[in-house]
């Protein structure tokens, strides 16, 4: 089974003046991170994953009656805003929330799973 | 740390910055607002904290996240809506440019700009130079430069350009348009038409570097090389080209001892490596003017028929006032003030030179020369003045103004 791990963090931390210089604190998260994702990708469990840019450099597209219009900006104006996403592919939903919640208790900020579906189980 | 040190850096990284965001997050003219704050953020703290490690993430970072805000401001004040054509994919262009400052460049001497709108958006947008430092090198006012650098990137959102190397099909005119911008932004400096030197940028310079830069990544074009050649040749006079008083010292005249030797051998060397290319282009044929000067141990040692030669051919691909004029000056050195009278009435008859406002001042200047050397004084002198009164160029009123003198006593 694929899952999508969607990493969300409140945009007032995104704008503060020191987001962009990474604390000590935060290298070392990160870097404990890497080791947890270079284990998934020993097990075969790791997909991929990417971090994102501030929404405020998002293009949004809409179909509307006169055509496809691009709209700078994010889809929706949110407190806490998507900021990175990584896949998955792993045996059980039980195993997606156990490898998140290593995540969650590393970086700290919160994690939705969301299954992704195949062709024969749809929406 | 010195601090040019710093300021070359951040000319060399501004392009590399702006590609980096505007080839991620588009809104060049947004973008290249925030790399200017960047840039200036930079000028502050490198000097004081020492450069940091990686000086280009150091910018593209700070440059990110004032684009951040730039875009936050604009989306909170409206929100910018505008048709996407989706159903056409990007044209199958050529591989991109490994450099981003050239592709950058092109986009900043967009056809649908004007060519004093192209020359301030390169300055800012390649070059690296604040508003205020374009400002000061053009003798207008920094309110002024700006509105002329918002309406340059207006046009160019209007006109759809976009950050994408050009298409084989466009390369050659888009190639042309730059630089006709550098050859400006060279002439600028090299003239210096308005006020005196004082505390100006150094436009000459920053010329020849941009000009280096678009050699570098476009070595196989001619034309290119031929442009970097005349401006190094030129340049390479520049110690001559004024005494201690700071007045003209004309060609002829000059110490060619005080030319700089390595600036002539490298101009040279390009001019003979692009020599034989087919359709010489007027910078390749005024490169080749140049070296032919370079080669005169003197004044009275210089090829002027070849020089004249070239005239004529540089008149074909140019058919212009200034350069024929030049080839009436070469014609007379080659064959005599009389001949040079005769093409310059000619010359004059049927595109009336002196009354052209680009040509007027120098027809005059040339036609006193040329009265002079032919022994009629009182003739030479009346248009030495008038001459003189026309040019706003305070060293040449004064050089002319003493020839005119001259021919008085």
């Amino acid at each position: 089974m694929k899952y999508l791990l969607l990493a969300y963090t409140p945009v007032a931390t995104w704008d503060a003046e020191n987001s962009g210089i990474d604390s000590e604190e935060a290298m070392a998260a990160f870097a404990v991170y890497q080791r947890f994702q270079e284990e998934l990708t020993a097990t075969g469990e790791f997909v991929g994953s990417e971090g994102l840019g501030h929404p405020a450099v998002s293009t949004t597209l809409r179909r509307t009656p006169d055509g496809v219009v691009a709209t700078d900006g994010p889809f929706a104006e949110l407190k806490e805003v998507l900021a990175s996403y990584a896949v998955i592919d792993c045996a059980s939903q039980e195993r997606a929330v156990e490898i998140a919640g290593r995540i969650v208790a590393i970086l700290g900020e919160p994690i939705e799973i969301r299954p992704i579906m195949c062709a024969d189980l749809t929406g | 740390m010195p601090g040019d040190t710093v300021e070359h850096l951040l000319r060399t990284e501004a392009p590399q910055v702006l590609g980096a965001l505007v080839r991620r997050f588009g809104h060049f003219d947004l973008a290249e607002d925030a790399v200017q704050e960047a840039l200036l953020a930079a000028s502050r703290q490198w000097p004081a904290d020492g450069i940091p490690a990686d000086p280009r993430g150091w910018l593209i970072r700070v440059g990110y996240r004032r684009l951040v805000d730039l875009l936050r401001s604009e989306q909170a004040r409206r929100r910018r809506e505008h048709q996407a054509v989706l159903a056409e994919p990007e044209p199958a262009g050529p591989a991109p440019a490994s450099d981003d400052s050239v592709t950058l460049l092109l986009l900043c001497c967009h056809p649908a700009l004007k060519p004093t709108d192209q020359v301030a958006l390169t300055l800012r947008a390649v070059g690296g130079l604040s508003t205020s430092e374009t400002a000061h090198a053009y003798g207008v006012s920094e309110p002024t430069m700006s509105a002329r650098i918002t309406r340059a990137k207006r046009r160019l959102a209007e006109s759809g350009a976009r950050f994408t190397a050009p298409t084989a099909a466009d390369r050659d005119g888009r190639v042309a348009a730059a630089l006709q911008a550098l050859y400006l932004i060279f002439n600028e400096g090299y003239i210096a038409s308005r006020g005196d030197r004082l505390g100006r940028i150094d436009l000459a310079r920053e010329a020849i570097r941009l000009t280096r830069m678009l050699h570098a990544a476009e070595p196989a074009d001619p034309e290119i090389a031929g442009l970097l050649a005349l401006m190094l040749l030129t340049e390479a006079r520049r110690a001559a080209r004024t005494d201690g008083d700071g007045r003209l010292v004309p060609l002829a005249e000059q110490d060619r001892s005080r030319w700089d030797s390595g600036l002539l051998r490298e101009g040279t060397d390009l001019v003979d490596g692009v020599w034989g290319a087919p359709d010489a282009g007027p910078y390749r044929i005024q490169a080749a003017i140049a070296a032919v000067h370079a080669a005169a141990a003197s004044a009275e040692a210089t090829d002027w028929p070849q020089i004249a030669a070239l005239y004529l051919g540089l008149e074909h691909v140019n058919p212009t006032g200034p350069v024929r004029l030049s080839r009436v000056v070469a014609v007379a050195h080659a064959y005599g003030p009389a001949r040079g009278l005769a093409l310059l009435d000619d010359l004059d008859e049927r595109h009336r030179l002196s009354g052209d406002q680009l040509t007027s001042q120098r027809e005059r200047a040339v036609r006193a020369h040329l009265l002079e050397m032919l022994g009629d004084r009182p003739a030479a002198a009346r248009l030495y003045r008038e001459a003189a009164a026309l040019t706003a160029n305070v060293v040449e009123q004064r050089y002319l103004l003493g020839r005119g003198r001259r021919c008085q006593d």
